[in-house]
């Protein structure tokens, strides 16, 4: 288990995606948090969402009412002065976020701050953006009542932030004020990262860079006055709004720039992105040769509109507030300062802005380190290394498991003879109900009252059988055990040992039951058969409490008197073999119950209601419960009568290679009794009693579907005893429609023989060529009458497989006068052969309550859960060929106390999630986690998992080289996971 | 596991890399590269084109094949693995010279000790004895042209030449560290490594322009009637520059060591992957020969880094046919066969292709008037 657990840790952490809230967040009593900002300088009707990032470092986007794929959050309508205003979650405060201006109204405009007007649009008028829109603007840490401009600058540092050039960092040797706690040879000489993802450290960065390159103070939190509205009162300080108008002029320059190009106002945003990317967040200071948009293209539109602004305002008598000068001759000053040619060079001095994150980078390095550690020493075995339970308390466990361990090996053979006794019970009853003259078993032990049908075991324990049924015949019969005890002494084990059977509540907690064992037969009956000569079908086993007490041994101060409760219930399904009916009937699991609690003392504990058990004083205490519920256990036939573990994943060995005579079908017509023809698909298979009939019902126009039905006959072509409740099929559909995509998907030819295996057949072969059902590979068609019998060729074997598993083991131990709780609990569905969901928590705390397993939080705490999901995609290439994508998410929650950082004990929650995705194919190659084994996949392995540590992503994990999975950090570190 | 196999790819990324140092080999072997050649022994013709393929090889610890597909158990203490292969063509009119060529060029450098410790780790055997690993690998594929001009003088003639790359795929870089004795593997190294395609793990990033720039000096002197000496120095002065290489700094632990190299943000194996400007510049390869033509006796050293070779050669003139025994300090044997302006020379350790430590191949053919 800790290999998988070590495994999924480092190679595939899932998340689904956040798709689950509403597009129309519902603003609750706790949401405070207000957060306005402005559109450009002033683009109106845009979408405005804030959006959090998610753990894959992307904005969240889900469907809202209409199918429209959106981004998730509270968003708000931008008003004619570009203005905004959401709402947002207090839980958001302090998270990563995106709030991008899209135009979902088709009714989104710029203001046209050109005093000549813009394109027959007049000055102060509203342009249309008829196209899509999406401009950005990132915050690392979104603040309470915080601005935040969106605008073409801040979409700049977004696009920035994913592509982010992380520079500057000459030499830490020549740079004293770093902290010192950043390793030197890290960042020495760092000069570019590439992420592709949003994260607070590479958001953070490109506004700053963004901000250098425009001399701004804050390109998120300066509001842009378009120039058209610098006369009018903006309630900003002088300084700010020098900057607001400066910035506004800048802002005003882009759909310039786009008209002179003769391209739309995205169109030049999207060149002047690619030219930053390009040259790394440079551009060029100035291009005489007008190859492409230079820094000096941008600050000359300023210019100009603001000029042409401030000239007409003062011509047109209004007061100019001294700030638009200001800032006309600050736009002047760097435009005539640029160098023809010549790059910018903005610097972010990373160590210097990033220096507490770096810091954060290096102890997620640690922890991961820490964590690798902990799980190869998982349960403390050497105490000098991080593990995920305190070493002594795992030697303590160990001791007390051992003792259990050896308490089972003495009291569990009294356990089978005691079964042995209900079981010969029930046989010499079932002789006695069927021959009068045999009612007094041998030896004294069993009494039998035939009156009442109750037999009696060492006068002690009694069970009465009960016909399930209001009257005879009856097929089931239960066989109820009375509450009462077994004592056993067995040669091992010369302490007496006593069983007591008790009614209780059953695993559901639906109802109490008194224990008893259900048997069903094939043949209905007056009373129970004889068990020696008729076997049942079915064996269902409900024992809600069977108690005994031992003496633990060898645990120090753990050792003494316990009690131990179980609970066992199951479903046994008997497995015929139809090619050989002299066989011996077996018996598969279909369900398994089995719970286990054991606590120090006389048992009472156990009997304590709720909130007595609040009450009472706390003592040892340690609970295994595990359901199976098993897939194929009416196919699979078991190598043993009884199950056995063992019998697990195995297949039969003796199959036949062949079957003669194995199916024959039958294609006509059948009258129902209110005159309706319907089309019938007979099947008769080898060894089945039954014959299985498909009816497809003419099309009904008026609902504009078709019926289907599944029905039970005698013979082929026969009368239909019984049907299923009708399906409705949407649109016209025919049976040769379905008998074709039944044989494209190769139901038509593959037939499950019970006990052997799935088995082909070739639907052309003998007599049947003649129909030509078959042609080129490709169904023909199937006219009415019968066809085969089929010789069946064996295809695959059936397995007694898990279809769900739940399993958890609790443990609360007191220490000092309080519980240290251990906790675990795995979940496994499988809908068919390796595809499955599969979950696993753990939780170890000290002085902390784990009433279920969860991440547990507190003093000396350890915990983490991991979730994975193996789904299944058809979708159809790039040349229209169908494909198969196999999906893997995976989700892993870990929290830990005690972790060494820099020197230091801290607390640490970190989370990882993978997404793998590829196409399956036989190409030999591994994928992802599930089938790696198999070499299933086709090629194009699209594998990766996403590290959060406190809160923010600091790197993402791929598996780099076969076996070698590499975390690759924001800064352009990397690491390699496992040994 | 995973470390180890990080480490091994990182100490034999170019043992076994079939894809790159395979390609020398392939090239001696099947190429079909017409490319004009200009011999040493060919300056005096006053207009010359020509083609030629050569490929020099030298393997200290195992056999070529071994170096390049992985090692067996034949392995001998070593200093160096060396590999130059060129094909050309070139023109000579009127004084001027000009070629094109394609070149591969693979050094590296390391010490018997780290030699020791791979072919441990390779066999899967403890290592008993701690040693200190050294590796410095420079290897680069390249396109050039050349342009020269013939100097001549009454008994000599010297051709300075420079040449112009444009640097393909290259690996470059360094592994230094210890081992311990101990079971498994247990060792500390520091990685120092560019490259424009990832070897040891998988980080891709844009790389820039990559030029490399030569100086090579090729001449000849008539000592006399009897004796004539030719003399070729490539990449006398060079410089090959590498904008925004991909560069790795990395640290690898694996097992247990006294002390650890080095120390790049916790873990046992780690480091930062970036973008890097990187310079390098190569030894020059010196080809002496001089020929004493009444015996027709031939001494030829070949002289680059750690790799020095001599060889001597008798050769006997059936009319047009000159054929040349040939033997040198490498142990090889071989033959030169010089037929009108043919020319097919090839010399090696071992008749079996596949243990060949030292070998030299070259076929020419010029024709002039």
């Amino acid at each position: 288990m800790l290999k998988f657990v070590g495994l999924a840790l480092v190679s595939t952490l899932l998340i689904g995606c956040s798709g689950n809230s509403s597009s129309t967040k519902t603003v609750d009593k706790e949401v405070i948090t207000n957060l306005g900002g402005r559109v450009d300088s002033s683009v109106t009707g845009a979408r405005v969402t804030a959006v959090e990032i998610n753990a894959e470092g992307a904005p969240v986007r889900i469907f809202d009412d209409a199918g429209n794929k959106v981004f998730d959050g509270s968003y708000d309508i931008s008003n004619d002065a570009g203005d905004f205003e959401v709402i947002l979650d207090k839980d958001l405060v302090g998270r990563s976020m995106m709030f991008i201006a899209t135009n979902d109204s088709g009714r989104v405009g710029y203001r046209c701050e050109s005093v000549g007007g813009c394109s027959g649009v007049s000055y102060e008028g509203y342009v249309s953006i008829p196209e899509d829109l999406d401009i950005r603007a990132g915050v690392s840490e979104v603040a309470d009542s915080m601005t935040v401009n969106v605008n073409w600058l801040t979409d700049l540092a977004s696009s920035l932030a994913k592509t982010v050039y992380i520079d500057a960092v000459e030499n830490i040797k020549d740079n004293p004020d770093v902290r010192a706690d950043i390793d030197a040879a890290i960042l020495a000489q760092i000069e570019t990262a590439k992420t592709g993802v949003y994260n607070e450290y590479t958001i953070e960065l490109a506004n700053l860079h963004i901000s250098k390159l425009f001399g701004l103070s804050d390109v998120i939190f300066v509001k842009p006055v378009g120039p058209s509205q610098i006369t009018k009162d903006q309630k900003l300080s002088s300084t700010q709004l020098q900057e607001s108008i400066y910035m506004g002029a800048l802002i005003g320059a882009l759909p310039l720039i786009a008209k002179d190009k003769s391209i739309s106002y995205t169109a030049a945003l999207t060149d002047i992105t690619e030219l930053l990317i390009q040259r790394r967040g440079q551009l060029l200071q100035k291009d005489t040769s007008g190859n492409e948009i230079a820094l000096a293209d941008i600050y000359g539109k300023a210019v100009s509109l603001l000029e042409e602004n401030i000239n007409y305002l003062k011509t047109a008598g209004a007061r100019l507030p001294p700030e638009a000068e200001a800032a006309l001759s600050k736009l002047k000053s760097i435009l005539n300062s640029l160098t023809d040619g010549a790059e910018t060079s903005v610097v972010v001095d990373v160590p210097a802005e990033l220096a507490g994150w770096t810091t954060n980078i290096g102890k997620s390095k640690e922890f991961i380190a820490d964590l690798t550690e902990a799980i190869k020493n998982f349960w403390g075995e050497d105490p000098s290394k991080s593990s995920f339970v305190d070493p002594a308390h795992g030697r303590r466990l160990d001791a007390y498991f051992a003792a259990h361990e050896n308490l089972y090996k003495d009291i569990s053979p009294g356990i089978f003879e005691a079964f042995k006794d209900i079981l010969q019970a029930a046989k010499y009853l079932s002789v006695c109900k069927n021959n009068s003259n045999d009612c007094s078993p041998p030896g004294g032990r069993f009494t039998i009252d035939v009156a009442n049908s109750k037999v009696t075991i060492d006068s002690s324990l009694t069970i009465t059988l009960v016909p399930v049924g209001d009257a005879a015949p009856y097929t089931e019969f239960d066989l109820d055990i009375s509450n009462g005890f077994l004592t056993k002494t067995v040669p091992d084990d010369s302490i007496p040992r006593t069983y007591t059977w008790s009614k209780g509540f059953i695993s559901d907690f639906s109802r109490e039951e008194q224990p008893y064992i259900r048997l069903v037969f094939e043949d209905e009956a007056s009373t129970l058969p004889d068990l020696n000569s008729v076997e049942p079908t079915q064996i269902t086993v409900v024992w809600p409490s069977v108690r005994f007490t031992g003496t633990l041994s060898g645990t120090g101060a753990d050792s003494g008197a316990h009690a131990i409760d179980l609970l066992f219930e199951t479903n046994l399904y008997s497995v015929t073999d139809p090619l050989n009916l002299s066989a011996e009937i077996r018996y598969n699991p279909a369900t398994l119950v089995f719970w286990v609690r054991s606590v120090s003392g006389d048992g009472s504990f156990f009997d304590l209601s709720a909130e007595a058990l609040a009450n009472a004083a706390p003592i040892n205490n340690n609970s295994f419960q595990s359901e199976l519920l098993t897939s194929f256990p009416l196919q699979y036939y078991p190598s043993q009568k009884w199950p056995s573990s063992s019998e697990f994943f195995k297949s039969r060995t003796d199959s036949p290679a062949t079957i003669d005579n194995m199916v024959t079908l039958y294609v006509g017509k059948e009258t129902l009794e209110d005159g309706t023809v319907v089309d019938v698909f007979d099947q008769q298979l080898i060894g089945e009693s039954s014959l299985i009939r498909i009816r497809v019902y003419p099309y009904d126009a008026a609902t504009d579907a078709t019926k289907s039905q599944g029905c039970i006959v005698s013979t082929l072509g026969g009368e239909a005893s019984e049907c299923s409740a009708i399906t409705l099929l949407a649109g016209e559909r025919t049976l040769p429609d379905l008998l074709k995509s039944n044989f494209d998907e190769g139901v038509l030819s593959t037939y499950a023989v019970r006990a052997n295996g799935e088995y082909t057949i070739d639907l052309n072969v003998g007599e049947n060529d003649t129909y030509n059902i078959v042609v080129d590979g490709e169904f023909n068609a199937m006219p009415p009458g019968t066809y085969g019998p089929y010789k069946g060729t064996f295809s695959k074997s059936f397995q007694l497989g898990i279809e769900k598993l739940y399993v958890t083991a609790n443990s609360q131990m007191l220490q000092d006068g309080k519980y240290v709780p251990v906790a675990l609990e795995a979940a496994l569905q499988r809908s068919t052969d390796d595809i499955y969901s599969a979950s696993l928590a753990y939780g170890f705390a000290s002085e902390y309550d784990i009433a279920e397993v969860e991440i547990p939080v507190g003093q000396e705490a350890q915990g983490f859960v991991i979730e994975y999901d193996v789904t299944l995609e058809d979708s159809v290439d790039g040349s229209g060929k169908f494909v198969t994508n196999e999906i893997e998410l995976g989700n892993v929650i870990i929290y830990r106390t005690g972790v060494v950082l820099s020197g230091n004990e801290e607390t640490v929650g970190a989370s990882l999630v993978s997404r793998v995705e590829y196409p399956q194919g036989d190409q030999k190659l591994a994928c992802g986690v599930n089938d790696r084994d198999k070499l299933s996949s086709a090629g194009g392995c699209d594998a990766v998992a996403y590290l959060t540590f406190r809160g923010a992503l600091v790197a993402t994990i791929r598996e780099e080289r076969p076996n070698v999975f590499v975390a690759r950090f924001v800064d352009g570190s990397w690491m390699v996971l496992g040994e | 596991m995973s470390l180890l196999l990080v480490l091994l790819m990182a100490v034999g990324w170019f043992w076994v890399n079939k894809s790159f140092a395979g390609r020398a080999l392939r090239l001696a072997c099947f190429s079909s590269l017409i490319a004009l050649f200009l011999s040493l022994a060919s300056l005096s013709h006053s207009s010359e084109v020509g083609v030629d393929f050569s490929i020099e090889a030298s393997s200290e610890p195992v056999s070529i094949s071994d170096m390049v597909n992985g090692w067996d158990n034949s392995v001998n203490a070593g200093e160096y693995a060396y590999a130059s292969g060129v094909a050309s063509a070139s023109a000579l009119h009127k004084n001027f010279f000009i070629s094109a060529e394609r070149r591969y060029y693979y050094y590296y450098e390391f010490t018997p000790d780290t030699v020791a410790w791979y072919a441990d780790v390779e066999r899967g055997v403890d290592s008993n004895l701690a040693r200190k690993i050294e590796l410095n690998v420079t290897s680069f594929d390249a396109r050039g042209v050349t342009g020269g001009y013939l100097f001549e003088g009454e008994n000599w003639q010297l051709l300075p030449a420079f040449t112009l790359y444009k640097l393909g795929h290259y690996q470059l870089g360094s592994l230094n560290g210890i081992s311990s004795a101990g079971e498994g593997t247990n060792a500390s190294a520091y990685l120092d490594y560019y490259f424009d395609e990832d070897k040891i793990l998988n980080y891709q990033a844009e790389e820039d322009l990559r030029f490399g720039y030569s100086l090579s000096l090729a001449g000849q002197y008539q000592w006399n009637d009897d004796v004539l000496i030719s003399a070729k120095v490539t990449d006398l002065w060079n410089r090959f520059e590498f904008f925004q290489a991909s560069y790795r700094q990395g640290c690898i632990n694996v097992g247990t060591v006294d002390e650890s190299v080095c120390n790049l943000g916790g873990g046992a194996a780690s480091g930062i992957d970036t973008n890097k400007d990187h310079r390098i510049t190569l030894s020059p390869t010196l080809q002496l020969n001089a020929a004493y033509t009444p015996q027709q006796i031939e001494a030829d050293l070949y002289w680059h880094e750690k790799y020095i070779n001599l060889t001597l050669g008798k050769y006997f003139q059936f009319n047009d046919l000159n054929i040349g025994g040939l033997a040198s300090t490498k142990r090889q044997l071989g033959v030169d066969v010089k037929y009108k302006s043919l020319r097919f020379n090839y010399l090696a350790d071992n008749l079996k292709m596949n243990k060949v430590r030292d070998g030299r191949l070259q076929l020419s053919v010029s024709y002039h008037w």
